[in-house]
């Protein structure tokens, strides 16, 4: 992604890369654990698991730690990245591609074993042919045959390919003159409810005997299998809202002293997550473009938006651990491992409703509510809350008030104001959130739509299928506005007999810039969990999704994870309402004087206004007939 | 010869190679690169949204996170009002600034007779007389430091910012606020040199300047 050197910096919050991010951007935190996870990789051997909860930062402090030690990993395994089905034959698959690779790559005699031919019908030697097949990226339907033939194959043999994967870990390891390190990624992807965690957990027990960086969730650390509960862990916990208040500032670069005061406030929410922190401050900068409003609004546009994206729809811990959080602040880590748990601790600490904010010595840990959902479970909002007393205090100071909102008010200041409209604000937006007209839609995709720089995604829920065709075209239209961006459309069919993920890697495999995605059909369960794992895999891509209204919950619950990386609009039915037919007309002909080449924006531009045209004047037509 | 004299057909053949788009479309074509220009030159997160022409008549809008926007409306070269916003508007008042006027009807001292009048352009333009100094004063007098400006205060150091009132040009108006409205003092630096080499390379060379040309990003290593 390209950066900008003294100006502004967003993104969705994803990990950061390069030696330029890290020096600029990154902002450290807890010293403890850094300083322990550097020690681990300078100088243990024992596996170890690090985890933290989604957002909390974890793959960029992985990243950093690799660079800041000098140690680089052997072996990298992508698991939310590489397999088809999530199944154990795509997890030895996994395995086994990156211990192949590493011993072809560093000489290690492979001679002794004969996987080439037993795997895949090769040679016995071939084995640049052997993982050819293991990690084609050939979307041929031959290639995503033969991968599925060795998965099945891997798993049917699973106990005698898990020999096979720690035979060639040990020749591996006789032959380097240090312990192999190993970086297993993307296990926190995966919820601990669901099936193929249960797998994916007996298939990486063959990383044990190595020193094995496993990359998990917080949720990972409470609820392991037997085999992984030895392992050593270090967790990651939530930053101080001071920290995420310098990652804002970071990011808005020499910009930040504009909206010093602002940031602050937005910091408060965040309840030191610093992705949700950035996406808070994502959705300021969008509300700032529109003219009417002040900044209160804009900060509370960015709660409501950011709420909306991550909890919208989603399935909700019961309300009595969130009571029981919001008073307490502390959980027992018992709290995570009892039977029957699901709908409550675990579900509320992978989905970030509430945020670990310490570490602990016993096992009592130190927690809070994530502010955005507050008001789904409070009676009341406390006037002490910190993100509540900001936003009061930033109101008075301001001499503004929004949208009707009333603030919880101190009883010194004699107040009538209960706050329950601010709880109305908080609660509203998980349940029944607004639905957005094209034009707000496009004003929040605006900065990463328009540019090539940026590839951000966004789902689109629509309830009339009739407008999809012409709010499409009018937002490749606007993409051409100023580069030229090509845009490609497909429909995805999920159900049984379907591989609507093969279909949708296949899909990515077009030489495009805006992928655009209608769901079609019924999706099954396990098809839209395996599109969850898929978060880190589509951080490339600049996406529109489109998916029916009435279909949108059933989807968003299954992707704790991947909602991570979009932003979540419901689009009005009324596409005449946001756009005019004389400011489309007025677009067209402007742009129609800039064509130079046929195959140029600008003519990209002229023939999809074109489509939103025809497609107003009918509807407008249709109404007047 | 006189060096203000010198200066002054400068002055006048940089605004023509730059800020003088002839015809239609050529305006247009300028202000929809200027409009992109923008996102890249002050390092910010998006584009602003594309300018409108209606009826011969340009009309844009621009947003800058250093909270001040304006909005401008282009009917001839010397016909031309941009209005500078407050953003976000505050609660109270309307966050309206000030509106910059300009009307070409209204008598002016008439610089290009005098000089047609005076008729020593081709010798100044062709002769050795041009200095790369000499260029560096108009691209000051222009845009980065004009004779009669106004401060803006603004928590990201205000006194850098100088808008210039006596601006009656709509395309060096638009370009001068480029210019001004970008905080980065290392840019604007850059920015600057890359401008004198740009004019004085297409006044030695007898070349036009492009737009994308002018509305080119400076190198800042």
């Amino acid at each position: 992604m390209k950066r900008n050197r003294f100006g502004i910096n967003l993104d969705e919050g994803i990990s950061l890369q390069t030696e330029w991010e890290f020096e600029n951007l990154y902002v450290s935190y807890h010293d403890d654990t850094y300083r322990k996870l550097i020690l681990w990789l300078k100088e243990q051997s024992e596996p170890l698991q690090f985890g933290g909860q989604i957002g909390s930062g974890k793959s960029s402090v992985i990243l950093k730690s690799f660079k800041d030690s000098d140690v680089a990993p052997d072996i990298i395994l992508h698991f939310d990245q590489e397999g088809l089905n999530l199944s154990s034959g795509d997890f030895l698959q996994i395995i086994l591609t990156g211990f192949c690779e590493f011993a072809l790559n560093n000489d290690v005699d492979l001679s002794s074993y004969s996987l080439p031919q037993e795997v895949a019908d090769l040679s016995r030697d071939d084995w640049e042919g052997f993982l050819g097949k293991l990690s084609s990226d050939d979307f041929s339907l031959d290639a995503y045959k033969k991968k599925l033939e060795i998965s099945r194959q891997l798993a049917d043999n699973a106990e005698y390919y898990k020999k096979v994967i720690k035979s060639i870990g040990d020749t591996i390891q006789k032959t380097i003159d240090h312990p192999l390190l190993i970086f297993a990624s993307g296990i926190d992807k995966y919820d601990t409810e669901c099936a193929a965690y249960f797998s994916l957990q007996r298939i990486i027990a063959t990383l044990l005997p190595y020193k094995t960086l496993f990359e998990v969730n917080a949720v990972h650390l409470f609820h392991t299998s037997k085999e992984l509960s030895p392992i050593e862990k270090l967790f990651l916990p939530s930053m101080t809202v001071e920290k995420t208040e310098e990652i804002i500032n970071k990011r808005m670069g020499i910009y930040a002293a504009a909206v010093k005061n602002e940031l602050a406030v937005l910091s408060k929410w965040s309840g030191g997550n610093p992705r949700q922190a950035i996406r808070l401050l994502t959705y300021f900068e969008t509300a700032r473009k529109n003219r009417t409003n002040n900044f209160l609004d804009c900060i509370l546009f960015a709660v409501r938006s950011t709420t909306r994206d991550f909890f919208a729809f989603s399935s909700k811990p019961s309300f009595e651990i969130m009571r029981y959080v919001n008073q307490n602040e502390k959980i027992d880590a018992t709290e995570f491992i009892l039977p029957g748990d699901k709908d409550t601790a675990r579900r509320a600490l992978y989905g970030n409703w509430f945020f670990i904010t310490g570490t602990t010595q016993d096992t009592r840990w130190p927690v809070k509510t994530n502010p955005l959902v507050r008001g789904a479970f409070d009676e009341k909002i406390k006037p002490e809350e910190p993100e509540a007393k900001a936003l009061r205090i930033y109101a008075e100071q301001s001499d503004v008030s929004s949208t009707g909102l009333s603030f919880p008010r101190t009883s010194d200041n004699g107040e009538k104001e209960s706050g329950e409209k601010l709880k109305d604000f908080l609660s509203r937006n998980i349940e029944h959130p607004l639905p957005s007209n094209l034009s707000e839609v496009l004003d929040t995709m605006a900065a990463a739509l328009l540019s090539k720089n940026r590839p951000d995604r966004v789902i689109i829920a629509f309830k009339d299928s009739s407008v999809v065709e012409a709010a499409r075209a009018y937002l490749f239209a606007k993409a051409n506005s100023y580069e030229y961006q090509r845009c490609s459309h497909a429909l995805i069919a999920g159900g049984e007999n379907m591989s609507p993920l093969q279909d949708f890697l296949e899909h990515l495999q077009e030489d495009t810039d805006i992928y655009s995605i209608q769901f079609g059909d019924s999706w099954t369960k396990d098809q839209l969990q395996s599109f969850d794992k898929l978060r880190d895999h589509l951080t490339q891509y600049q996406m529109i999704w489109w998916i029916e209204h009435d279909k949108l919950t059933e989807y968003l619950q299954e992707w704790t994870q991947l909602r991570q990386l979009f932003e979540v609009f419901i689009l009005d039915d009324e596409l005449l309402g946001s756009l005019s037919i004389e400011e489309l007309e007025g677009d067209l002909e402007f742009f129609k004087d800039l064509v130079d080449d046929e195959t140029g924006p600008e003519a990209n531009v002229v023939r999809n206004l074109k489509v939103v045209l025809e497609y107003l004047q009918t509807v407008k037509g249709g109404e007047n007939g | 010869m006189d060096r203000n004299i010198v200066l002054a057909y400068l002055w006048q053949e940089v605004i023509n190679l730059g800020f003088s788009p002839s015809g239609n479309r050529d305006q247009k074509s300028w202000v929809h690169q200027y409009a992109k220009s923008l996102r890249n030159f002050w390092e910010i997160d998006e584009y602003s949204s594309n300018p409108k022409g209606e009826s011969g008549v340009l009309k844009g809008r621009v947003d800058s996170p250093v909270n001040l926007s304006f909005d401008f409306v282009i009917s001839a070269k010397d016909k031309f009002s941009v209005q500078f916003l407050s953003t976000p508007i505050r609660e109270r008042g309307n966050g309206l600034m000030w509106n910059h006027d300009v009307d070409g009807n209204i008598f002016n001292f008439p610089v290009q007779p005098f000089l047609t009048l005076h008729n020593q352009g081709n010798i100044v333009l062709r002769s050795n007389l041009l200095q790369e100094s000499d260029i560096e004063v108009i691209v000051d007098g222009l845009l980065c430091h004009t004779r009669a400006h106004q401060h803006i205060v603004l928590p990201i150091d205000d006194h850098e910012i100088r808008i210039g009132g006596g601006i009656d040009n709509a395309f060096l108006f638009l370009f001068h606020l480029r210019y001004q409205l970008c905080p980065i003092p290392e840019k604007r630096e850059k920015e600057k040199q890359r401008l004198v080499q740009l004019f004085l390379n297409a006044i030695k060379n007898k070349n036009n300047i492009p737009i994308n040309t002018l509305m080119a990003q400076p190198v800042v290593s």
